[in-house]
């Protein structure tokens, strides 16, 4: 979550000045964030339980829904109190923005998230071969997912080729 | 890449993040660039330069390039 949050903040942030805005931006996200998990917490306690129609299923996606949203609420308010922290403490806003725009960290990543991309395609597509003789909604679910990524990559590098 | 940034480091007598901190980039790429795992951009290139006061091809070897 930390990851995503100085992704945000970095997008566009040319000076140490720029990255502090955005931090502040991401600061007031983190708390949209809370009261997301806090919502799918209430949403698995109160509502899974009714709305999906085997007890057993239920149980499990209360339990998983509750999960998720503690996590997401509480990484988003960890986050909240980091950015607030750093942005009181000028040396170790400075240190956050040299690690957020640091060249090499920037390639590490978007090496990593092509590395990434690319497994879960393979994987994605060696699931759907086999789902297929067993279980058409994951069937269907893997083809969705490796048909969407492939459609999403082919528009982003469209539009970074024109960008850039 | 080969550079003589270790070499320049030693005769100011400055440490790899002292030299990261002064260039706007995290030790760990300073120590990357210096093994020659890691190959800097046009940009930190010439701010290393600028900074030794050295043009860039008195700091970064360009010998293995065409």
């Amino acid at each position: 979550m930390d990851m995503l949050f100085c992704a945000l903040a970095n997008r566009k942030a040319q000076t140490p000045e720029e990255f502090r805005r955005s931090l502040k931006s991401v600061s007031h996200f983190c708390i949209f964030t809370v009261q997301l998990g806090l919502v799918t917490i209430l949403f698995g306690l109160l509502a899974a339980p009714r709305l999906v129609a085997q007890a057993r299923q239920g149980e499990f996606m209360s339990g998983f829904y509750t999960g998720l949203g503690s996590a997401v609420a509480v990484a988003s308010a960890v986050s909240w109190f980091r950015i607030r922290k750093l942005l009181q403490d000028e040396t170790a806003l400075r240190r956050e923005y040299i690690k957020a725009t640091d060249e090499r960290s920037r390639n590490v990543a978007a090496l990593a998230l092509q590395a990434a991309g690319i497994v879960t395609v393979i994987v994605l597509y060696l699931v759907l071969l086999v789902a297929g003789l067993f279980n058409p909604a994951l069937f269907q679910f893997c083809f969705v997912g490796a048909l969407g990524f492939s459609v999403l990559f082919l528009i982003f590098k469209t539009y970074y080729d024109r960008k850039l | 890449m080969k550079t003589r940034i270790p070499e320049l480091r030693k005769k100011q007598k400055m440490s790899q993040q002292e030299l990261a901190d002064a260039v706007g980039v995290t030790r760990q790429t300073i120590t990357s660039i210096e093994v020659g795992r890691y190959t800097a951009s046009l940009e930190l290139a010439y701010k290393i330069a600028h900074y030794f006061g050295l043009a860039i091809e008195e700091v970064f070897d360009f010998s293995d390039i065409g």
